[in-house]
């Protein structure tokens, strides 16, 4: 099978007074039709950059040195503006950050995503696209009858469903969710999470996900890939990823999540903090974090490779197969 | 990260200085690079060296007056008999007399000081009033808050050159009291306001609530953190308050109601009560107002340029990357 | 180079067995709100309802519950930040609801400090890391300006700002987001505080500078024998950093208890889902579906039943009658459910 989605050698840089900083640094990877991702790094590793390049919805400053971004084949970076705004929303929709935040106040929620419909296809008149907007509400679970309500009459994760219903509107094929439960709390946030994967699979659309929490990507995505300083630094099936992880960083990683299940284990804390992307270290940007960094990983940057089946991983030394870094240190 | 520096061992006056150096040069480079702001600091200085030092020089060499002479150039008091008065410009008065014969150079320059002097005088008043009545009406709240936003209301209502001629009817105003008036009643006003709000946005900050948690004085909290972060805002009214000082004063002066013996606007009140701004004069006899008008815009757009650069230091999203 | 490090767990046998250092009692905090812009009406916030506990030196209780449901107002008005609506406060066996003289005032003070979530705004932008760190000392009148460098530095040294010197006299923004919060923490603890809320200290920061701040505050929890009330909505932090544990809703403690004990085994129908609603961070667990519905509202005038009622799966006919009171059912384990009250 085919992928849907084939990024190839992404970097994106943001020009400052300073220089530039490189903010996506060569990014890799596909996705099939039907799967869903999970893009997992600390703020400021580029992931956010990633999907905006994606979208090429980028900041005045932005520039995409090279790369390719190949979406059902079509390489998205040399369309034209116009071209690009037929593969937004129809082809491409994101949830963005926040964004339950950004309903207009003054309008009907339901009026909102009405003319979101009627915007990008021009054909589809006010009546079929309020009858879409209804079996979109009932998709998302919620009451079509809230239609006509405002936002403010809407609780956080209502809000949330609304914003997942409109990014649906148009039947894209892929859905970029960028830290699509940040700011809910945890009932509703697990409420969403079940609605999104429910309705990814009901719908067989290829998924996003952007998150700086392991535990909500574990939850909701088939393929994860960790990003840091701005590379892909490992990327695997998320059961590879919890069970075998062989990057320093995802170890250290999954290690230093707490969880309130099992017995208590001790957490592991990285040390030092993620580099500064203006200039980042020459070798390996997660070597002067890492345990186990020797002097090729302060020299030379680790190619990024397959050690495994569909299991990539950027490291000089890639650790064992056991979970946890603390048995290596003994 | 900005390049480090061991000071431990230094004692805290030195570091303090040290510091505000520090702050002053990075504001000082984002500030440079405001063209409008330069521009505008330029005229001042240009201004500055002529009033406060230019004059000076040329008052004690080439315009030394003795009784004898047939020409005195004493901004005041100054005559030359040897020409009509009014006289073209020309090389004994590169800038023409005035009706009675004074140069109005001279006039231009000694005048220059005492603007200065009023602009900033006034401006420091209108700023330590704004901002210290600003600052607490918004910590305290309450009773206190209503009245001065109503009073400041009020002024704001005021037509303040209005009220300047009816004073001045009443009393005498010299430049010193002018000041105190302009500097009072603006500092009431819509600076109070605006520095209201602001210290409403700071007074909510977790680090205010950290303060209190500690032990803190309300009146340590007003004075150590609210003013300190509202303080750029004031210095940047300060600089649109000088303008607006010097603007009333070229106003009152010009309609003749203060009680000065020389000001840019007192030079254009002079020729115009003598007539000589009527109908096509005006033209002809240009030298009489052209030199005072030009001072009163340039010097008052000079702090307004200034101001629009402060702008950018103290609102760092008008920045340009 | 760098390395792993472990995190430290809590001795808990020690907490039970030393003396209280705050215990609130029947705790109440109301705010008066107006329904609409023209209505006169006062309504009133629920915002915390009757809330006790108590916290043993050197121990660490947990607050935990969604946002709105009155966690940051017991924080704030326990060390003083609001006026009590009701009830009591004691801290040291001193009831601090009423401080009439300013020593009193300035005794509280000394002792009690706060840390709060946000590391961006809780730092004065315009001040430079020493004045932050070293204004309750100053605010206090404590030391010479040779002691107050000298603690400083020491403290600075402590939280990992090291070496003091070399930021001592930077600005906020020059520091990152970790570090900011290591500066809240040193600040917090310059006077060696006996009682310290704690309101989400970790919930902005990244993963991996999460680790190294929990880790941090546990440590010097353990070294400085100091009482932590740690708010926060991740019980999974709770887990770690926690000894004791409150699940507060709409203003009130639905269950307490030893940590273990109530996330082991939860008893109130909320603090079952809450649990069961944290992600797992691993792919074949497969989760139960939290049983409730619906959202959290505002607790305005609220009438006097469960509050939990509307969104309960358990509810009964006696849940609408008075408010369930917190009821011991062994093990120091303390539940508001009628479902365990067999009274009724």
């Amino acid at each position: 099978m085919s992928a849907l989605l084939s990024i190839e050698g992404l970097k994106m840089y943001y020009d400052t007074q300073k220089g530039s900083v490189k903010a996506v640094d060569g990014v890799s990877f596909q996705l099939k039709k039907g799967e869903s991702l999970g893009l997992v790094g600390e703020s400021g590793c580029g992931k956010t950059s990633v999907a905006m390049s994606i979208m090429r919805l980028l900041a005045e400053n932005a520039r995409i040195i090279s790369g390719h971004i190949y979406f059902d084949g079509k390489d998205l970076l040399t369309l034209s503006e116009k071209e690009m705004n037929k593969v937004r929303w129809k082809g491409i929709s994101m949830i963005f950050q926040a964004a339950m935040n950004s309903l207009n106040p003054v309008y009907r929620v339901g009026d909102q995503i009405i003319e979101a419909i009627i915007t990008h296809e021009p054909e589809v008149t006010f009546e079929q696209a309020r009858e879409r907007v209804k079996a979109l509400y009932e998709l998302v679970g919620l009451d079509p009858g809230r239609m006509d309500h405002y936002p403010h009459e809407y609780s956080g994760g209502m809000k949330q469903r609304a914003i997942i219903a409109m990014s649906l509107a148009c039947n894209p094929q892929l859905i970029i969710a960028d830290e699509p439960t940040t700011a809910l709390d945890v009932i509703v946030q697990d409420m969403i999470l079940r609605e999104m994967a429910r309705i990814q699979k009901k719908l067989n659309m290829s998924m996003i996900y952007i998150s700086h929490d392991i535990a909500v990507i574990a939850e909701v995505a088939e393929k994860i890939a960790i990003m840091y300083a701005g590379k892909i630094v490992e990327f695997s099936d998320s059961k590879t990823i919890f069970k075998q992880p062989r990057h320093p960083y995802t170890i250290g990683l999954m290690s230093s999540f707490p969880s309130i299940r099992g017995s208590k284990k001790p957490l592991v804390t990285i040390p030092g903090e993620p580099p500064n992307l203006l200039n980042p270290p020459k070798g390996c940007r997660f070597a002067p974090r890492c345990p186990f960094a020797t002097n090729v990983c302060l020299e030379k940057e680790p190619p990024y490779k397959e050690i495994d089946k569909e299991h990539f991983i950027a490291c000089w030394h890639p650790q064992g197969v056991k979970r946890g870094a603390e048995d290596k240190d003994a | 990260m900005s390049e480090l520096q061991t000071v431990v061992k230094e004692p805290l006056w030195k570091i303090r200085i040290k510091l505000a150096w520090r702050g002053f040069l990075k504001n000082w480079n984002i500030f440079r690079q405001s063209k409008i702001g330069m521009l505008g600091l330029w005229i001042v200085i240009v201004f500055a060296i002529l009033g406060f030092v230019v004059y000076p020089i040329l008052a004690a060499t080439v315009w030394r007056s003795s009784l004898a002479a047939t020409v005195s150039y004493d901004p005041i008091t100054g005559y030359d008999f040897q020409k009509i008065n009014p006289s073209h410009p020309s090389l004994q008065h590169p800038l023409g007399t005035d009706p009675i014969g004074r140069d109005i150079l001279s006039q231009l320059l000694y005048s220059t000081p005492r603007e200065f002097m009023l602009g900033i005088f006034a401006a420091l008043i209108t700023v330590f009033i704004g901002t210290t009545v600003g600052t607490v009406a918004a910590y305290y709240g309450g009773i206190l808050d209503t009245f001065f936003m109503r009073l400041a209301d009020l002024i704001l209502l005021f037509p303040m050159i209005a009220f300047l001629i009816v004073l001045s009817g009443m009393m005498k105003i010299n430049m010193i009291m002018l000041a105190l008036i302009i500097g009072i009643l603006s500092g009431f006003g819509g600076i109070t306001i605006v520095l209201r709000s602001q210290a409403l946005t700071v007074k909510v900050k977790p680090f205010i609530e950290s303060a209190k948690v500690s032990g803190a004085r309300s009146f340590y909290i007003v004075f150590h953190h609210i003013v300190p972060n509202v303080m750029p805002l004031s210095f940047l009214y300060m600089m649109f308050s000088v303008t607006g000082a010097i603007f009333s004063e070229a106003v009152l002066s010009f309609l003749g109601l203060l009680n000065v013996k020389m000001s840019w606007g007192l030079m254009i009140h002079t020729s115009e009560s003598g007539g000589y701004l009527l109908g096509a004069y005006i033209g002809r006899y240009w030298w009489l107002w052209v030199p005072a008008g030009l001072a009163i815009t340039l010097l008052c757009g000079a702090f307004y340029f200034i101001g629009r650069g402060l702008d950018e230091v103290v609102n760092p999203r008008l920045r340009r990357r | 180079m760098p390395e792993f490090i472990e995190m430290k767990k809590i001795d808990k046998g020690r907490a039970s067995t030393v003396g209280t250092v705050v215990k609130v009692e029947h705790l109440k905090k109301f705010f008066a709100v107006r329904k609409g812009i023209f209505s006169r009406e006062v309504h009133f916030v629920h915002a915390v309802d009757d809330v006790s506990f108590e916290i043993k030196r050197g121990g660490v209780l947990a607050l935990v519950g969604e946002s709105g449901c009155g966690k940051t107002t017991t924080g704030k008005t326990l060390v003083r930040l609001y006026e009590p609506t009701g009830g009591k406060i004691e801290f040291l066996n001193k009831d601090i609801s009423k401080l009439r003289t300013n020593a009193d005032r300035m005794w509280f003070h000394r002792k009690s400090q706060i840390i709060f979530q946000d590391p961006y705004e809780s730092l004065n932008p315009r001040m430079t890391i020493f004045d932050i760190v070293v204004e309750p000392m100053s605010v206090q009148g404590i030391g010479n300006i040779k002691e107050r460098e000298e603690a400083v530095a020491d403290i600075l040294q402590r939280v990992g700002i090291a070496p003091p010197e070399t930021f001592m006299w930077r600005y906020p923004h020059e520091l990152s987001g970790g570090q900011r919060q290591r500066v809240a923490i040193a600040r917090a603890l310059i006077l060696k505080p006996e009682f310290v809320v704690a309101d989400e200290p970790t919930s902005m920061l990244d993963v991996s500078i999460r680790t190294q701040v929990m880790k941090l505050m546990l440590d010097l929890i353990n070294e400085m024998d100091m009482s932590f009330l740690y708010i926060t909505h991740d019980l999974s932090v709770a887990r770690y950093m926690a000894d004791h544990i409150a699940v507060l809703y709409l203003g009130k403690i639905v269950e307490m208890g030893e940590i273990e004990e109530v996330l082991q085994h939860p008893l109130h129908p909320y603090t079952q889902a809450l649990i069961s609603a944290v992600p797992v961070p691993d792919p074949e667990f497969q989760r139960e579906m939290p049983k409730i519905k619906g959202g959290v509202s505002k607790p305005i005038d609220p009438p006097d039943r469960c509050r939990f009622y509307e969104r309960c799966p358990y509810a009964m006919e006696v849940c609408k009658g008075t408010c369930p009171p917190l009821i011991d059912v062994g093990n120091d384990h303390k539940v508001a459910c009628y479902l365990y009250n067999k009274n009724g």
